[in-house]
């Protein structure tokens, strides 16, 4: 059994170590960046103080490790972001393209499925072995975005922010799976790497796109209102809303459209009069990423699933070169 | 429904071929060029049959429906009486590989493609194997991608050979080798298949390479068998007489150009004959040509 293991690894080695180096070299950064976010002494108290009862921001003591902490999160923390949110996708891309697809290209298919006899059982004896390491590197990728994410957003106090959605836990593990399907049954199909890079690559933007639309229609789906806590400047709970509404004295509930400043009772300041109205936001909070994860794991794993159906009947019918 | 009731008949056969083809036809493309027409063929069980032809003539196709890796646009195959088009698992279980290309990984080392085969195929002779590379003096623990055409040539017969299929499919193994190397493999071929007795169908062009190895020839010109014997029927069944001498034409198989740049004809002198095997396959392809010019 090992030794299968270890022979399924020698053979996409190259594969292989490239992936494990890239997803540690961005992880150990993105581990670098949040204890760098942590370092710099920037305290909730200072960040939000808005969302405290009795907190007055304290200038001297949270002006320069606040500047100090957007700096590194414009800077630094969001390029790595930026970075870990295509590696689940390049990932899975690498591992998945070559697994069948230069088998065939480089003849090896030929003799593995003249020896094997059944191909189901030679697909799943390269399948396990890979999918175990792509596993086990979108967890690590999974794990430390979540990291750097809650480093970025100290006020949620761990809770997952739609502003990095898709870089939550289950979701990475799911997206990665699906782009490694992708690449995986395209490589079956054609049996040719330049354009199994090129299509899977093209149909990982789609993918990538195609998630960012899945959340939009989730969003508008998902929707209701959220209470806003008095002062709503400054309010942030890493929700995705789509508007706001307005409580008004008589009964009416208005939108962020209308003119509320010109409802203000005759000799009232109009600014304090729309600050004392109740509001509420309309979209998603943090409270709902749990329900946004099922949808994204459940959409996204379906299609790496039916993918891996697809090579399966693929392997079972085409010529091995 | 005729392909069935053929191949039950042929299970049930108390001798059976190892490697037959019924009527085989396949064909490629949206022009439906034909790399084989009606082939009927019979192998009978051990030695090295070699299946000479030109490029393009279908020797590797034949190969490929005899493993399972096309399916036949008419006919069928059958290996020790099962068509690999119905039941490939099975077919393929009786059959050893070596193909054009020596399909082998270049990271993994000759021990590790042997772990491979091992891991692959129920009662693959690990042992045996690493025996005949370490006899034939390739390097186990070096990849292949540092040995030599021939050295891996090797490692892909040993794969074969480990499987200890009753056939063995060879698809131009040769044809990339140096003369020492080809001369190496087909060596160790013909003293494997002497000790362990099973059917070589071996597909080549290098036709003086086989005279010393092959029980069998078979002439295989684009789409049709122009010849099936035994190497001693092609030899001593045909002579070669100068283009101008009256043959009859029952007993001619064609005037072409010799290898010495003369007219000549191959003509059919059943036991009398003293034709090499160059000859023979040189007529039955120039018969070929002329057929197919005539048609």
């Amino acid at each position: 059994m090992m030794s299968r293991f270890r022979l399924a690894v020698r053979i996409q080695s190259f594969e292989v170590w490239s992936c494990v180096l890239l997803v540690a070299v961005v992880g150990i950064t993105a581990l670098v960046v949040r204890a760098r976010l942590d370092g710099v002494g920037a305290t909730v108290e200072c960040l939000t103080p808005w969302v405290f009862d009795n907190v007055v921001y304290d200038a001297a003591r949270c002006d320069a490790p606040v500047n100090a902490f957007y700096k590194i999160n414009d800077d630094e923390a969001r390029l790595v972001m930026s970075a870990m949110m295509v590696l689940p996708l390049v990932v899975g891309l690498v591992l998945g393209a070559g697994l069948v697809g230069r088998e065939i290209e480089g003849g090896t298919a030929a003799t593995v499925w003249a020896l094997a006899g059944s191909r189901r059982r030679w697909l799943v004896g390269r399948l396990v072995p890979i999918l175990a390491i792509l596993f086990a590197l979108l967890v690590f990728v999974a794990i430390t975005s979540d990291v750097l994410a809650a480093g970025r957003v100290p006020w949620q106090l761990g809770r997952p922010a739609f502003d990095d959605a898709g870089m939550h836990g289950p979701g990475v593990v799911a997206r990665g799976l699906a782009a490694f399907g992708l690449a995986l049954a395209i490589g079956a199909a054609s049996g040719r790497m330049l354009p199994i890079l090129m299509i899977s690559a093209l149909l990982s933007v789609f993918l990538w796109l195609g998630g960012y639309l899945l959340l939009e229609a989730w969003v508008d789906a998902s929707s209701h209102e959220v209470a806003v806590p008095s002062g709503f400047n400054g309010w942030y709970d890493g929700g995705k809303f789509v508007g706001a509404l307005y409580y008004l004295p008589d009964g009416r509930v208005v939108d962020t459209s209308f003119d509320l400043g010109a409802l203000a009772p005759p000799g009232a300041d109009a600014d304090a009069w729309v600050a004392s109205l109740k509001v509420v936001a309309i979209g998603v909070h943090s409270p709902d990423y749990p329900a946004w994860l099922v949808t994204e794991v459940a959409t996204f794993g379906a299609i790496g699933l039916a993918c891996l159906a697809a090579t399966f009947a693929i392997v079972e019918r085409r010529r091995p070169f | 429904m005729v392909a069935m009731d053929d191949t039950a008949m042929f299970q049930g056969s108390s001798t059976p071929s190892s490697l037959r083809a019924h009527g085989l036809t396949k064909r490629y493309g949206h022009g439906r060029r034909a790399a084989l027409d009606r082939i009927d063929l019979d192998i009978t069980t051990g030695g090295i049959t070699a299946l000479v032809g030109p490029n393009g003539a279908g020797k590797s196709t034949l190969i490929r429906c005899f493993m399972g890796f096309e399916r036949p646009t008419r006919g069928f195959v059958t290996v020790d009486g099962i068509d690999p088009a119905r039941d490939r698992p099975r077919a393929l279980a009786r059959i050893g590989y070596v193909g054009q290309e020596t399909g082998l990984y270049r990271q993994l080392t000759g021990d590790e493609h042997l772990d491979l085969a091992a891991g692959l195929r129920r009662g693959f002779d690990r042992a045996g194997a690493a025996d005949h590379l370490d006899a034939v003096g390739v390097p186990r623990r070096v990849r292949t991608a540092e040995l030599s055409g021939g050295q891996q040539a090797q490692i892909a017969l040993a794969m074969a050979l480990g499987t200890q299929a009753p056939v063995l499919l060879l698809d131009e193994p040769v044809a990339r080798l140096d003369p020492l190397a080809r001369r190496d493999f087909l060596t160790t071929l013909r003293d494997a298949v002497r000790r362990g007795g099973s059917t070589v169908l071996m597909a080549s062009h290098i036709i003086g390479d086989l005279e010393s190895v092959c029980d069998e020839v078979i002439v295989l010109a684009p789409a049709a068998v122009m010849f099936h014997g035994s190497l001693e029927a092609a030899r001593t069944g045909h002579a070669i007489v100068p283009a101008a001498e009256e043959v009859a034409l029952d007993d001619l198989v064609a005037s072409f150009t010799g290898l010495t740049g003369r007219r000549v004809s191959l003509v059919r002198r059943p036991g009398t004959g003293d034709a090499s095997l160059d000859d023979v396959v040189l007529g039955y392809l120039a018969a070929a040509n002329a057929t197919r010019g005539a048609a």
